[in-house]
């Protein structure tokens, strides 16, 4: 296996975790805000705020998750990296890249509907499915660019 | 500021309008008979939480509205567009009392950006240049003019003529298309009003053009002039104008102007019911809840003066929920 390889492989690893999981700190932290504005007026929608935050969390996960598949894959976790060629370093990173990508800007505009979602229940307190399946639905994107990274990291043939 | 950073003033704001009264409890409080009836009403629906006169549940309430604004915007510099008319109203405030003789506190309206104390003492001391507001230069120029012709009424026009170009400079702004919309709305009434005035007491050209500030939809120029010609040709063009209904009703009495105005600017801020982020719902939320409160004074006051619930409903302002 060469240094390129090696890398190339890292850095799909590092751009999924990394761009979906600045994404979901983004959209929880905005999410996080609103629930505070609704908050500071009705403490007890706490539980209801909580639901919403998470949502745009899921995307992060998703990164790490195929981070952990790719160091498995190539045997980083373990500590005995397997042996791969450049083209196949390539092929590592451009698998990562559907999570790394719609993962970043899902989370966002997942969260943006989340907080969107809070200021609905902070006026009808009893709307927040409508609220969570709205915010469910950006989801969808970011579960399909899971399964696309998924399937084509565990694919790719090495050794 | 980006839209995002009104998230957390958005959904703090948007709890607030769950609570807000809305067009069939501001009718119901029209039928409340007398003036403690509606005070119970209004304790019961939580609205008031401590008792005393009309003025002081209208001054708390403005004072909670203003402390919750504060709290909640990003930038407090922001809230400045709702107090344009207030701070020039107290800037004249200040220059009359100097002259009269009286304690200006009395008088000054809430809410303010400016720091009125400061205010009452530079305007004492004759120091308008560290004045650090947005009228300080009309302020020296009403003194120097009270001063000289002796005449507060000359001081008056200066300033609520820089009131009108303040407010046409934040109409032309762009902060917000919503803002924009109303300033310049609130500026071309004021122009109509005193154009209106201008050609029923026969004023001359001098004060004409000092007293109609910038337009932000009307001609100026056009203004002026039909203001000091025949009333009839004023009329005309008015009606012309999208100001038609509130020109028609001025016509009828200020009251009801002052109400349709009131109307028009929630019917503009409404579409904000809807905006997620940004200042927009900001706006709104302050316009609304200001016709809230004036609707509230204005029944109790009403009630209290004995007018029958039929005539206090004709004068109840829109709601905004």
């Amino acid at each position: 296996m060469d240094n390129l390889s090696l890398f190339l492989a890292i850095l799909g690893a590092a751009l999924a975790a990394g761009l979906s999981g600045v994404g979901s700190a983004k959209g929880v932290g905005l999410v996080g805000e609103a629930g505070a504005g609704l908050l500071s007026e009705n403490t007890s929608m706490f539980t209801k705020v909580l639901v919403l935050q998470i949502l745009p969390g899921t995307q992060g996960l998703y990164g790490f998750l195929i981070a952990i598949i790719v160091f498995t894959k190539t045997g980083l976790l373990a500590g005995a990296p397997v042996n791969m060629t450049w083209q196949q370093g390539v092929a590592m990173l451009a698998a990562c890249l559907p999570i790394a990508v719609v993962g970043y800007f899902s989370a966002i505009y997942q969260g943006r509907v989340s907080a969107s979602g809070v200021s609905l229940i902070a006026k009808k307190p009893t709307e927040l499915i409508k609220g969570m399946t709205m915010a469910a639905l950006v989801e969808f994107y970011a579960v399909l660019a899971l399964l696309i990274s998924f399937l084509a990291v565990n694919n790719i043939s090495l050794g | 500021m980006k839209d995002l950073d009104y998230a957390y003033c958005v959904a703090r704001l948007r709890a607030n309008e769950a609570r807000m009264l809305n067009n069939a409890f501001m009718m119901k409080l029209c039928e409340s008979g007398s003036t403690e009836n509606a005070l119970a009403v209004l304790t019961e629906e939580g609205w008031i939480r401590e008792g005393g006169s009309i003025k002081e549940i209208t001054a708390r309430k403005n004072e909670e509205l203003w402390t919750l604004m504060n709290e909640s915007v990003p930038d407090k510099a922001e809230l400045g567009v709702f107090c344009v008319l207030n701070d020039f109203f107290n800037i004249k405030t200040a220059v009359k009392c100097l002259f009269s003789g009286a304690d200006a506190n009395n008088y000054y309206l809430y809410p303010s950006s400016v720091n009125l104390g400061e205010l009452t003492e530079k305007v004492k001391l004759h120091d308008f240049s560290s004045l650090k507001i947005k009228g300080a230069y009309a302020t020296e120029r009403a003194y120097n003019m009270a001063t000289l012709t002796e005449n507060g009424q000359s001081a008056e026009i200066i300033i609520d003529r820089a009131a009108i170009d303040c407010l046409c400079a934040y109409a032309r702004g762009k902060k917000s298309a919503l803002v924009n919309e109303i300033c310049g709305f609130l500026c071309d009434t004021a122009n109509i009003k005193i154009a209106l005035r201008v050609n029923a007491l026969g004023k001359k050209r001098d004060f004409a053009e000092e007293a109609i500030g910038d337009c932000f939809r009307l001609d100026r120029n056009e203004l002026i002039n039909l203001s000091l010609g025949e009333a009839q040709e004023l009329h005309s063009y008015l009606l012309s104008t999208e100001y038609a209904e509130g020109v028609l009703l001025y016509r009828e009495s200020t009251s009801l102007f002052e109400k349709w105005c009131d109307d028009i600017i929630i019917g503009k801020v409404s579409s904000a019911k809807y905006t997620a982020f940004g200042f927009d719902p900001v706006c709104a939320f302050f316009y609304g809840k200001q016709n809230e409160i004036k609707n509230v004074s204005m029944i109790l006051s009403a009630l209290q003066a004995g007018v029958s619930a039929d005539e206090i409903k004709e004068r109840v302002r829109l709601g905004y929920v």
